[in-house]
């Protein structure tokens, strides 16, 4: 009986989508059908929450649509990356789809897209197939190039025919890499291929198995924006419509990244550990570097959702448990600051009609819930305890604690302070406050969703060890051996070093020659053209570094 | 031999994303390099057999794995391909030019 | 701006119905021949983009309808939920046959696929025309 409600959890969101797209004919019903869609996001995290005790004690389920068996049909598999994956999928989901039902102007026809982007995330989670994880890939792609330009603005049609250009041609060589695999194994199911693969001695013996990987890694790289193959993801996250930014920065950036480190897990790739380490911390660092150089609201956060996926990937990088379980636990953690901040400070954006940061100010007194769960969010995001972003860069520091990638990762922490001190000014009253008229209040619906977010940053916060050891128990099925608290008052004092250098570059780049530098690093960011060369020099990067 | 040909068709399709300006160009060389994927697979699988993978034809049928994912491929590409034209299609009536530098030069100036 | 012969416009006129016609063979006869849903609804799709482009939008519109083709596409996607949930309910699983029950070699088992091939059919079809008088009527 438990196998059979896995798929509901596809199922339930596709009927919601259909439900919304029945809306687009039967005008009338149009408000019901879209809080109907939005409910039905609720199933499924009822259906994980039951299935949690079975993946736990370490079985993997399995279910077969349409009773074909594993070769021929597509196979649902739930393990406990997929569970964790399909969870994050369901908070952000819920959380961005009652904020958009709050906001009054969204239709049935963007409930309809959003929920088959749903769909597709809990595809791509739970997907047991090679084929059927590029369709449900796909699936996500189409939805999000439309969510993308949903307002008509020109920045967001550009900035979705960039993501388009880009994605696709992620997806040619991952189809390259499905067709390596196929040539020599003959079979896509995962599974399958693991056990083949494992047979051969892992995917690093034979020189075509190794290029199939990489070019799998290419392609979901694209969707998970490390560098080279980031370029997309600044303008799409900025210029989309502020719920489509929290649920793009929240949750898809981390599913491609968690399938991602499905096949490379099973398939035998831990070669590939050290070259991503290095490109998690360049990432980072980098990433922040533009973030701090950016006056666009939208788009800072952007860069900084780079900058953390760098460390996410980095500490994946460094091998070990509970370097997976770090990963995990931040990818957790960054899917709620993250979507917080960028509905917190997309409704700043809204409200004063404003997106440069530097002519926004003062708003803390007109919208004081937003404004506190922002600085939540800002807390969270640079390491603050008792907000979760100490608690998993806690764990970060312990998986990497003997890397020569980390101090990268230290001095990222600090310029992210800095970075979210200047942007925590747009609420802070400010000499150049003009009124700013309330163009659009943001209604109780968003101000519930954005309170409940802040209270699970700082819940996950507070119970961080624990959440980390339930994520261990997930993805082992054994217990956490032995972690250091994290509440001593050692690592509580190692935080004020980072705040004070956050602060004094904070101080450096708001004078007028930071502000010189700023633009010069602005300008840097590359157009389509060598975007597509820094593509090739990363496959050739994966390809090669096994030899 | 077919294999050099799928493969030359592959790399003009990216070459023609990576070096035209001009946006309907570079959705064409992305079709493109995205048919010779398709050929790839639908080639590979017809070295197996004689003739079309239908039950009751009497000699050995090809693959029939490749063929079905394939069709959900072309699907899938022509859904892409016909969102990009469309992006296309509004970004020359907002600007009035087929040229991607200037296409993105001018929006991210806009700030929208 | 060059005329529109009277070749094309006659042609279209005549050609048209038959490549309706034919994405229909296609969509029915995809369990047993090449063709299937997804062929057989571009294909039908193509006899109305070639109305569309030759006779102008006016025209193609006053036979296929942009409101009653938009019902139409938004019908097939509920019936194809419907199709698949109908498998649910009898046991076999999402988008599983039904008909489980009945022997191998009769008719009503294969026509599951018939069925669903009609569905998918009717759906792009109206899907791709739907694009392509959308697309013209905003010149």
């Amino acid at each position: 009986m438990t196998e059979n409600l896995l798929v509901w959890v596809l199922l339930t969101p596709l009927l919601g989508a259909s439900a919304a797209l029945a809306g687009k004919v039967l005008k009338p019903l149009e408000k019901i059908l879209c809080v109907l869609a939005t409910a039905s996001l609720m199933v499924p995290a009822v259906i994980l929450a039951r299935l949690s005790g079975p993946v736990m004690a370490g079985e993997t389920l399995h279910y077969s649509l349409g009773g074909w068996p594993e070769p021929y049909g597509i196979s649902l598999v739930m393990d406990g990356i997929s569970w964790i994956s399909a969870a994050l999928t369901s908070a952000i989901a819920l959380a961005v789809a009652v904020f958009s039902l709050g906001n009054g102007r969204y239709g049935s026809r963007y409930f309809f897209f959003l929920l088959m982007m749903v769909t597709g995330m809990y595809g791509v989670a739970i997907t047991g197939d090679l084929f059927t994880m590029f369709v449900f890939f796909e699936i996500i792609a189409v939805a999000v190039y439309v969510l993308i330009a949903w307002e008509g603005t020109a920045t967001g049609l550009a900035a979705s025919l960039k993501y388009l250009l880009l994605s696709t041609t992620g997806v040619l060589f991952f189809l390259l890499g499905i067709f390596l695999i196929y040539r020599d194994v003959g079979v896509l199911s995962i599974s399958q291929v693991s056990t083949a693969l494992r047979g051969m001695g892992g995917a690093a013996n034979t020189p075509v198995m190794h290029l199939a990987l990489a070019c799998l890694c290419v392609g979901i790289g694209v969707r998970t924006a490390f560098i080279p193959f980031h370029t997309w993801l600044p303008e799409a996250h900025a210029y989309a419509p502020h719920p489509i930014s929290a649920i793009l920065s929240g949750a898809m950036i981390k599913v491609s990244f968690f399938a991602m480190v499905r096949i490379i897990l099973q398939f035998g790739g831990e070669y590939l550990f050290g070259l991503l380490m290095w490109i998690g911390a360049i990432t980072a660092l980098a990433a922040v570097v533009s973030a701090l150089a950016q006056s666009d609201v939208k788009r800072l956060l952007a860069y900084h959702s780079i900058s953390q996926l760098g460390y996410i990937l980095a500490v994946f990088g460094a091998g070990s448990s509970i370097a997976l379980t770090a990963s995990f636990f931040h990818s957790l953690n960054h899917a709620l600051f993250k979507s917080l901040l960028f509905l917190t400070a997309g409704a700043a954006v809204s409200y004063s009609g404003q997106r440069n940061l530097y002519k926004i100010g003062g708003l803390g007194r007109k919208m004081p819930v937003f404004a506190a769960a922002f600085f939540v969010g800002a807390l969270s995001i640079t390491g603050i305890p008792p907000f979760n972003g100490f608690a998993s860069k806690a764990f970060i520091t312990m998986g990497m604690k003997n890397s020569p990638a980390y101090p990268l990762l230290w001095i990222t922490g600090f310029l992210t302070l800095a970075s979210f001190i200047k942007l925590g000014r747009i609420f802070m009253p400010s000499r150049n406050t003009e009124e700013m008229e309330g163009k659009h209040r943001p209604g109780t619906l968003q101000t519930i969703t954005v309170v409940t977010l802040a209270l699970a940053c700082t819940a996950t916060g507070v119970f961080g060890g624990p959440i980390a050891g339930f994520l261990h128990e997930m993805l082992y099925g054994s217990v956490l051996g032995t972690t250091p608290p994290l509440y001593s008052w050692a690592s509580i004092l190692k935080v004020i070093p980072a705040v004070l250098l956050g602060t004094a570059v904070f101080g450096l780049v708001t004078t007028s020659r930071g502000k010189a530098l700023s633009i010069k690093v602005q300008a840097l960011a590359p157009q389509l053209r060598t975007v597509l060369v820094f593509f090739f020099a990363g496959f050739l990067a994966f390809a090669a570094v096994a030899w | 031999m077919a294999w050099l040909l799928i493969g030359a068709i592959f790399l003009v399709g990216l070459w023609g994303v990576m070096s035209k300006a001009n946006m309907v160009k570079k959705v064409m060389g992305l079709s493109i390099a995205n048919s010779a994927i398709i050929l790839l697979f639908v080639y590979y699988g017809s070295l197996s057999g004689k003739t079309a993978p239908i039950e009751r034809t009497g000699k050995a049928m090809v693959d029939p794995l490749p063929q079905a994912l394939m069709l959900t491929a072309i699907v899938v590409g022509v859904c892409v391909m016909a969102l990009a034209l469309v992006l296309v299609y509004r970004l020359y009536l907002k600007f009035h030019t087929l040229d991607m530098g200037e296409v993105e030069r001018r929006a991210w100036e806009l700030h929208d | 701006m060059m005329k529109k012969t009277s070749i094309l416009d006659l042609i279209s006129r005549k050609l048209a119905p038959f490549m309706l016609l034919f994405g229909f063979y296609l969509l029915a006869y995809g369990h047993t021949s090449p063709g299937g849903g997804f062929q057989g609804g571009v294909v039908m799709a193509s006899g109305v983009i070639l109305l569309v482009v030759a006779q102008g939008v006016k025209a193609a519109e006053s036979l296929f309808p942009v409101s009653f083709l938009t019902k139409v596409e938004v019908t097939a996607f509920l019936a194809f939920m419907a199709a698949g949930l109908a498998g649910l309910a009898m046991g076999h699983g999402f988008l599983g046959n039904p008909m489980g029950q009945v022997q191998a070699s009769a008719v009503p088992r294969v026509g599951m696929v018939l069925i669903l091939n009609l569905i998918i059919g009717i759906e792009v079809g109206s899907g791709i025309s739907l694009i392509c008088l959308r697309l013209f009527r905003n010149e």
